[in-house]
């Protein structure tokens, strides 16, 4: 009875009714981090009958958390993130079950937290964990909304959802490769609360549209809005899965360093097409074209061909001290790059070309 | 073409909103604004046509809706 009665004005919406409350008592939603964008999903969420709710963060409340992780209060200062909100859900809806893991998700514990979840809502703040939890997600196949913010404006997607036609794309059909520049975070270039409570709470509208049925997620869809001006865009994602590789298995993505592949000072060094010419006349250089094998245009000086998609599984010893990568316009070779440094590490001096091979006089 | 930027792109451009002639197609296009904006070499994003975001190096016509988006981290 009282269930019916916390619920009622949602109960009430002939879309949603008695059947979408089922459905999401019935959810496993987790939530990457209990930030600026996780505290608005876990308030709605919670407040919705979502049964069970996890979430997992290391960090502590700060004072300067207080404008925008709405969650916590003045009294919470110091206190794990995951037992200040386990306290508010608590309080909040005692029907929810929340299950909390007061440790951050990384590539070691992600595969085993996250398969008992229905859906993932990715809350975190940082590259290396948004690229870690896409690729556990394509892993597990598990649907992801995803959310950033940048100042004024936010992102918000869902990935790993089928389409109408079946197709499903991730993170990385959108950003096949983590940025090399640096992006500043909310900590160094501010954000308003509001910001990151509009996204959030559009993440939590994705979720419970997701688990009731209704209304049209943002499938294969990046929506942007400007908090400055209100103005919204929706694009459009397709497949590109020639500019990036997945980790093949668990054991591949346990032994990735996201942290590595994310960092702004990796040894992989971009060249442009003079010193890629001044390469071309030394001997002990490996060049390597990571495009798919029917690309053109071909090239006429010695090289290896390795698809970017291949590149793990057949990459061979190479002897050379020198390795460049090169593509079509340079965003997969600096992803070949990364691996092979991966694999080398300071034995080998990797470069990628610049513009690709159509930056090189035709 | 009128071409919308987002995020930090807009630090790089000094607006949102910028124009360009006709241009044949997409690597044309970030080659040309690379050009004029130097500063965008070494900046990651992303172009949309149409409202689609596309990896290949698709023509262009006169009248193209063009984005440019970079990743964002924050949360």
């Amino acid at each position: 009875m009282d269930a019916l009665e916390r619920y009622s004005r949602q109960i009430s919406l002939k879309e949603f009714g008695e059947d979408g409350q089922k459905k999401l008592g019935a959810a496993k939603v987790f939530i990457a981090g209990a930030g600026g964008l996780g505290c608005p999903v876990l308030l709605y969420l919670a407040a919705a009958g979502v049964g069970t709710l996890g979430v997992a963060d290391d960090d502590v409340v700060s004072l300067n958390n207080l404008h925008r992780q709405v969650l916590f209060s003045t009294d919470d200062i110091g206190k794990l993130k995951v037992e200040a909100a386990s306290e508010k859900v608590r309080l909040l809806n005692p029907e929810v079950k929340f299950v909390s893991f007061a440790e951050k998700l990384t590539n070691q514990n992600a595969l085993e937290i996250l398969k008992d979840f229905d859906i993932v809502i990715d809350g975190t703040d940082n590259f290396p964990s948004k690229y870690m939890i896409n690729d556990a997600c394509v892993l597990l196949d598990k649907p992801l909304i995803y959310g950033s913010v940048s100042k004024f404006e936010g992102q918000v997607a869902v990935f790993n959802l089928p389409d109408a036609e079946g197709k499903k794309c991730n993170y990385r059909d959108l950003f096949p490769q983590p940025p090399h520049e640096r992006i500043f975070s909310c900590a160094e270039e501010g954000v308003l609360g509001t910001t990151t409570g509009i996204i959030g709470s559009m993440q939590a509208n994705e979720a419970i549209k997701i688990i009731t049925g209704i209304g049209k997620p943002l499938i294969n869809q990046l929506m942007i809005f400007n908090a400055l001006t209100n103005e919204s865009f929706i694009l459009g994602i397709s497949k590109n899965q020639k500019d990036y590789q997945l980790p093949a298995d668990e054991n591949e993505f346990k032994k990735t360093d996201y942290d590595w592949l994310c960092s702004v000072n990796s040894n992989v060094e971009e060249i442009d097409q003079f010193r890629f010419n001044e390469l071309l006349n030394e001997k002990e250089v490996t060049f390597i074209d990571v495009r798919e094998l029917d690309e053109k245009p071909d090239v006429d000086f010695d090289h290896e061909r390795i698809p970017l998609g291949e590149l793990r599984d057949k990459l061979k010893d190479i002897s050379t001290k020198e390795i460049v990568c090169f593509c079509q316009t340079g965003k997969r070779s600096v992803e070949a790059a990364r691996i092979l440094s991966e694999k080398f590490g300071e034995s080998k001096k990797i470069y990628s070309l610049k513009g690709g091979v159509l930056s090189l006089p035709g | 073409m009128e071409i919308k930027v987002f995020g930090q792109l807009v630090d790089v451009f000094g607006a949102e909103n910028i124009s360009t002639g006709t241009i044949e197609n997409v690597e044309a296009l970030k080659a040309d604004l690379e050009k004029r904006f130097p500063a965008l070499a070494e900046k990651t994003f992303v172009v949309a046509v149409n409202r689609q975001i596309v990896h290949e190096n698709i023509s262009l016509g006169d009248k193209e809706e063009i984005a440019l988006l970079p990743p964002f981290s924050g949360g």
